[in-house]
């Protein structure tokens, strides 16, 4: 193993770097589209005529079409994107099979696409994230099979013993996301567009927000904390801060997340003991979360001043800061009381937008700009624009929160409140729901902001691309295989 | 012990489950704190945090 530090003795792979070129153009793609669509549910709801009278662009069929592209598209190709790249290295072998990686990416993308029909046209089963209709539930499970025996496959041919952190984390997406998916949409086909779930009542609401609240946990959180443990120690150029403390945070994390699912439901039909159990363990849930946002945010010491001309490091340290940031802000929001006052309110989607764009999002941007010019041998195109982008997607983040967390508190508050005589003091629905408008345009400014920087993201990667490639001069660093 | 616990075990039945679980992740969880902060086991740590610098083709 410490045989390949030495120049001599280097192992020379021959990486798939074509895949990991290919997801992380359907990222940025996506991505945009993604959030696009969030600019347009976010106007909608500062003023309905947007909706342009249309079955096919009301809100109720565009918010679905939201959070499954900027979820799935825009977050899982990233992630696949850093698997392919990342677990090629450090396991120093391709990928076990290259057409399993083929299948994967193009039953991938059709799947995105098969969403992006269906939504619109109102087709879905109604369960939030997972909307799909039974038949794409179906072609889901085949392609998640085909990149699991892909991961496994090569996880058993590896050259390197020790399995390094981060594949422990993608690991741990690839089981769980598995057995999510399956047990959630467990249901009985009726034609092909309907079907209806083997679970009901309280029942069913528990299964669907174990599978939330996991899909959170496993496919917004560990994966990513992956990324950051191998992208984070590449772009700051030293290890990470405590390897000790990333394999304990590890199982700490995946032990409790499964069981924090009931805070979704605190106050509603489930017994009491169960709602408890979840708020305890949505709790205890800071402990690992913070324990990997300090690793990330430590393995920084000492090369803090690189932060100020690094535009990736920004990203990176914004996003790991907004990490620690949603995970306290959620074991509060896991508090009965607590719950009762954010529940229903825009606070949840304040809280949403912080973990979304700012650890995923912010996370994303920076391992994208790192690969950039090293995937396609080519220098950035337009260097400046990366900071630019950085800073209107930072700016756009404290907005859309900010304008989220108050709006939130207003409502909440107002929903409560009574007066003298123990009326309530707001008796109007829709007064409250008027007073929310200046918050919804604030909102839409921020999201505005945060999607132009993804445009000039998007803008950026494609003039690159196109650019001349890098003259062999400098490092000795070998064109990128195949 | 707290209502809620006490009618948490009173619904399941199952309170000697809870108990033996509660014990055996423990004494997993501490047993794995002892393993990674074994003193003995450091150079197998400090050799896996660099990993993702030991390529065999520099990218
Ligand atoms: C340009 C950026 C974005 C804008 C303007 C935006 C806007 C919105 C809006 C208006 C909603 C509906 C809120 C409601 O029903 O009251 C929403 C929901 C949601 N968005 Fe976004 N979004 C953006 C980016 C993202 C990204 C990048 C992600 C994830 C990686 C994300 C994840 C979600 C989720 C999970 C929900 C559902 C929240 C809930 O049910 O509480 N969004 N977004
Ligand atoms: C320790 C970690 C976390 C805990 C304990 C937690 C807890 C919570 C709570 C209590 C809610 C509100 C449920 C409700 O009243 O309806 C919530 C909603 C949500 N959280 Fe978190 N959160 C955590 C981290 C995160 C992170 C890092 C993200 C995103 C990357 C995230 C994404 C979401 C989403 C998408 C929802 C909205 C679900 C929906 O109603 O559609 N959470 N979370």
């Amino acid at each position: 193993m410490s045989a390949a530090t030495a120049a001599p003795g280097r192992i020379v792979v021959d990486y798939d770097d074509d895949i990991v070129r290919k997801f992380f153009l359907a990222t940025v793609i996506w991505g945009v589209v993604g959030m696009l669509v969030g600019v347009i549910i976010a106007l909608q709801l500062a003023w309905w005529p947007a909706n342009l009278g249309l079955p096919w662009t009301t809100f109720g069929r565009l918010r679905p079409l939201h959070t499954n592209a900027v979820i799935f598209a825009f977050a899982g190709n990233i992630c696949f994107t850093g698997i392919y790249h990342s677990m090629q290295r450090l396991l120093k072998t391709r990928m076990w099979s290259d057409t399993l990686s083929k299948i994967h990416f193009w039953g991938w993308q059709l799947i995105i696409v098969s969403a992006a029909i269906t939504y619109p046209l109102g087709i879905t089963q109604s369960r939030e994230y997972a909307e799909l209709i039974w038949p794409i539930d179906v072609a889901v499970t085949l392609i998640w099979v085909v990149f699991a025996i892909n991961f496994f496959g090569t996880l058993a041919i590896r050259k390197v013993k020790h399995i390094y952190v981060a594949i422990w984390f993608y690991m741990s997406f690839v089981i769980t996301i598995a057995v999510l998916h399956i047990v959630n949409n467990l249901a009985m086909p009726a034609t092909f567009l309907r079907s209806y779930p083997i679970y009901s009542g309280m029942t069913d609401a528990l299964v669907q927000w174990w599978y939330g609240h996991n899909a959170v946990g496993f496919f917004l959180t560990t994966p990513f904390l992956g990324l950051m443990y191998y992208y984070l120690p590449k772009a700051a150029d030293r290890p990470i801060y405590s390897y000790r403390l990333s394999i304990i945070h590890f199982w700490g994390l995946i032990f409790l997340y499964i069981w924090a699912g009931p805070h979704h439901l605190l106050y509603s039909g489930l017994p009491d003991w169960a709602q408890t159990l979840g708020m305890v363990f949505s709790i205890m849930l800071l402990a690992p979360s913070w324990g990997g946002m300090l690793n990330g945010l430590l393995t920084l010491k000492g090369a803090w001043h690189k932060l100020r001309t690094d535009p990736i490091l920004k990203f990176m340290v914004v996003g790991v800061t907004f990490y620690g940031m949603s995970t306290f802000e959620g074991p509060m929001m896991s508090i009965r009381s607590v719950n009762g006052l954010a529940h229903f309110t825009n606070w949840v989607v304040g809280h949403v937008h912080s973990g979304a764009l700012g650890w995923n999002g912010m996370l994303t941007f920076a391992v994208l700009y790192w690969l950039l010019p090293r995937l396609w041998n080519r220098e950035v195109a337009y260097p400046k624009m990366v900071t630019q982008h950085f800073w209107l997607a930072t700016i756009g983040i404290v907005i859309y929160t900010v304008a989220m967390w108050a709006a939130g508190l207003m409502e909440g508050l107002q929903w409560r409140a009574v007066n003298d005589a123990g009326q309530l003091a707001n008796p109007i629905f829709i007064d409250i729901v008027h007073r929310l408008e200046p918050f919804y345009w604030l909102r839409l400014l921020g999201g505005t902001l945060y999607f132009l920087g993804a445009v000039m993201m998007l803008i950026n990667v494609f003039k690159t691309i196109r650019g001349p490639e890098r003259v062999a001069a400098a490092a000795p660093a070998t064109a990128p295989a195949s | 012990m707290h209502p809620l616990i006490e009618q948490a075990r009173e619904t399941i039945g199952l309170g000697w489950m809870a108990a033996v679980m509660t014990i055996l992740f423990m004494v997993a969880y501490f047993g794995w704190i002892w393993y990674a902060y074994n003193p003995a086991h450091k150079q197998m740590w400090d050799e896996a945090a660099m990993l993702p610098f030991e390529e065999g083709i520099d990218l």
